[in-house]
């Protein structure tokens, strides 16, 4: 194939495309300053993200992380293993080129009247080349410089909207939060570094014996990295940043923040806990297995965002605590690793990911179309939306539904094989079947929610008279591909599964 | 002889020195009260408003981009430090040496240029970018 | 190295806790950013000192990584204290409350 021929560093082509696409914004902006040629920018923008994503799909199918055993090309290692790029890193650039490509596209309509165009439009792609990178990073450094890469645009794009109480206010609070847990997240590593003396994740779980006399050091340590992958995941004890900045910052945000970002927290957690710390050796030096926290955050974060969500009479809120609910979800992928066959739970939380990543950006792009309508933020207010746009209805339908775990949708083949895996992994792990149980009752309880939005859209009748609705395309495309994605998921889940499964083995192995 | 007890002694005779400088003054200086030598900025001069005024908001927008910058080349540092090294040893040549710092210096430069042509380091306005502009 | 380890993580833990006390009581944002920058100074402190420790360079190195992320996120911050300012009049964090908790 020609991607042998390439140098080494090309392997990492998808960050570099997102990086080189934001400073062709900026030169845009500074060849003609304050531009609003939205067209060019957002157009732009979502070239990008699609080349990104084709590049990524051609070094899948070029065998880019595959084994050399299987015919693939092997695991790329850079720059002395600060970076690599193995199946996990696409499948999860994947995730994050394809949501942002349809955030782009729907920002398109919802900026419309914003007066910083190419800011906005550049932020995005640097968030973008952060997560990217998060997919790829293999040492604590690159993991932490990624992070910061990720999360100081999404500060300013949550506070995008600079005349806006509530997205200031949003903006402030993401902040706040996200400055405290990684200034605790740099302490961590400080510690861990402390104790092994290394960064780079392979190194750290070499010398992982040599830390016998600083165990408390490792183990405080890796008490306070939990705490930074909680924030970016929005995870308890983390967590309470989401419904703030998701209410208040504009709905494309929301959807990328949500569902980007988030799966971008999850790709360093995995590989940071598998490389770094594996179960039996991290378990001999700290006396604690550390797969045990995450169950119980896996528990806590999914019933605590459930029972939030119930109660909820914003749909933007809702969504947002059940992003949390979605979170705890994942976590069981992390949960399941000091059980036989934690790798198939690990490989089920990622296509979990993966699936969320296109029904939840599709849910907060409808509400995005409803604060463009201007219909109004409650249950109520959403009432009867179907007889005026049948097609967005049906579109949030979907992804209600398939969010809820509503077979045949993609949410329940991946919730269900989240399921069976956990409880297989019950049989070396007892705790194991606690989860599984919560993650049913969980499930039950959000088909409360989601369905009560489905029906208002689709069975109440509108509380009052309502102005007839505007279609802007570019909001409209963005929900009926996603929409689309998120059925295509369905026939497309053996090959989606296979991907995940064997990027989880190689992570693991 | 320990050595902290010549540190001791140095952190003593700091502490003397203006503690006595103090104690001298006050049993020398004649005592004359007066109000205007309670003023915060006593020069002789009534002081008029409050100390807290605002700022032109381009000294923020400067200081910010003079923060950034500024901080940026504690990067060029540790790639100073190697640089010599690199070029000398066999494996990597110029391109791999210096390449890296000018892609880093050229993205500092987009920014720069960015920052410069929206207006960020603009402090007087002509009277037509005061009609076009916004609330920059 | 005369001075032992622990002494060096005894001050930087010391310098965290400080950190983590000014941001649990105080309200004014600025302050807020000011404890978050002892916290991130307080690991940098153990980068240092482990790098010395340690005999390798990659906690120096990232020490100057960490300095540079802090300024980045500092003049973040003070943007986002400064629409703060502009909508609320306040840089108190308790005050915006447009929406309920």
């Amino acid at each position: 194939m020609a991607v042998l021929e390439l140098p080494q560093w090309t392997a990492l082509a998808p960050a570099l495309v997102f990086v080189a696409t934001a400073l062709a914004l900026f030169v845009i902006d500074s060849i003609n300053p304050h531009t609003r040629n939205r067209s060019l920018l957002a157009g732009t923008t979502a070239v990008g993200a699609l080349a990104a994503l084709g590049v990524t799909v051609w070094f899948m199918l070029a065998g880019v992380g595959t084994p050399t055993a299987e015919g693939g090309l092997g695991v790329v290692e850079l720059f002395g293993g600060q970076f690599v790029v193995d199946q996990m890193t696409l499948f999860f650039t994947t995730v994050v080129s394809i949501v942002t490509a349809l955030v782009a596209v729907a920002s398109y309509d919802y900026m419309a009247d914003h007066t910083y165009q190419s800011e906005y439009y550049s932020l995005i792609m640097l968030a973008a080349t952060g997560m990217a990178a998060m997919a790829a990073a293999n040492s604590l450094v690159t993991v932490f410089i990624a992070l910061e890469l990720a999360s100081l645009p999404s500060y300013a794009l949550v506070a995008i909207l600079k005349d806006n109480r509530g997205s200031v206010e949003a903006g402030l609070k993401y902040f706040l939060i996200g400055a405290l847990s990684s200034a605790i997240f740099l302490y961590g590593i400080s510690l861990v570094y402390g104790a092994t003396g290394h960064l780079q994740l392979e190194a750290i779980a070499d010398n992982l014996d040599g830390a016998d006399a600083y165990g408390g050091l490792l183990g405080l340590g890796i008490l306070m990295l939990i705490g930074g992958f909680a924030y970016k995941t929005a995870s308890v004890p983390f967590h309470f940043w989401a419904p703030e900045a998701y209410e208040g910052a504009p709905a494309p945000i929301s959807a990328f923040l949500s569902s980007a970002s988030k799966a971008a927290g999850f790709v360093i957690a995995f590989r940071v806990f598998t490389t770094a710390f594996p179960v039996e050796a991290t378990t001999a030096v700290i006396g604690i297995d550390w797969t045990t926290a995450f169950v119980v955050l896996a528990i806590v974060t999914m019933t605590l965002g459930n029972f939030a969500a119930a109660t909820q009479d914003n749909v933007k809120r809702m969504l947002a605590y059940s992003s949390i609910g979605h979170a705890g979800y994942a976590l069981i992928g992390l949960a399941g690793l000091s059980a036989d066959g934690g790798e198939l739970v690990m490989g089920a939380a990622m296509m979990h990911l993966f699936v969320y990543g296109f029904m939840n950006t599709g849910a907060f792009l409808f509400v995005a179309l409803a604060e463009y309508w201007g219909v109004g933020r409650t249950f109520e207010d959403y009432n009867g939306l179907a007889r005026q746009a049948p097609v967005a209805c049906a579109a949030l339908g979907i992804f209600m539904f398939s969010l809820a775990g509503i077979p045949p949708l993609g949410g329940f083949w991946s919730k269900y094989i989240l399921f069976t895996e956990t409880i297989g992994a019950a049989g070396t792990n007892g705790a194991m079947l606690v989860v599984a149980a919560a993650l049913v009752v969980n499930s039950a309880l959000s088909l409360y929610y989601y369905s009560r939005l489905v029906k208002a859209v689709w069975i109440e009748d509108p509380i009052g008279e309502r102005d007839a609705l505007a279609q802007p395309i570019g909001l409209y495309a963005a929900i009926v591909v996603a929409a689309v994605l998120t059925v295509v998921a369905l026939p497309a889940f053996g090959p989606i599964a296979d991907a995940a499964q064997q990027a989880a083995a190689v992570a693991i192995g | 002889m320990n050595d902290w007890i010549a540190i001791g002694a140095l952190a003593l005779v700091g502490l003397l020195i203006p503690l006595g400088m103090m104690a001298v003054s006050f049993l020398l200086r004649p005592s004359v009260p007066e109000t205007s030598k309670r003023a915060t900025y006593e020069s002789g001069e009534v002081p008029t408003g409050g100390t807290r005024i605002r700022f032109n908001i381009q000294y923020y927008m400067v200081a910010l981009l003079f923060l950034v910058f500024d901080i940026e080349t504690v990067l060029l540092f540790p790639w100073a430090v190697v640089y010599q090294d690199a070029l000398a040893a066999e494996e990597y040549g110029i391109v791999h040496a210096l390449g890296p710092m000018i892609a880093f210096v050229v993205i500092l430069l987009i920014g720069f240029a960015w920052a410069w042509r929206t207006g960020a380091v603009q402090w007087a306005r002509t009277p037509e970018q005061v009609e076009a502009g916004a609330d920059r | 190295m005369d001075v032992p380890i622990e002494y060096f993580v005894l001050l930087s833990m010391a310098l965290f806790s400080i950190g983590l006390f000014g941001i649990l009581t105080r309200r004014n944002a600025l302050l807020f950013l000011m404890s978050v920058e002892i916290m991130v100074n307080a690991a940098n402190v153990n980068l240092i000192a482990f790098a010395f420790y340690h005999g390798n360079l990659t906690g120096q190195v990232f020490a100057l990584f960490a300095m540079a992320l802090a300024a980045a996120e500092v003049a973040i911050g003070l943007g986002i204290v400064l629409v703060l300012y502009r909508n609320f009049r306040d840089v108190d964090v308790t005050v915006p409350t447009t929406m309920r908790w």
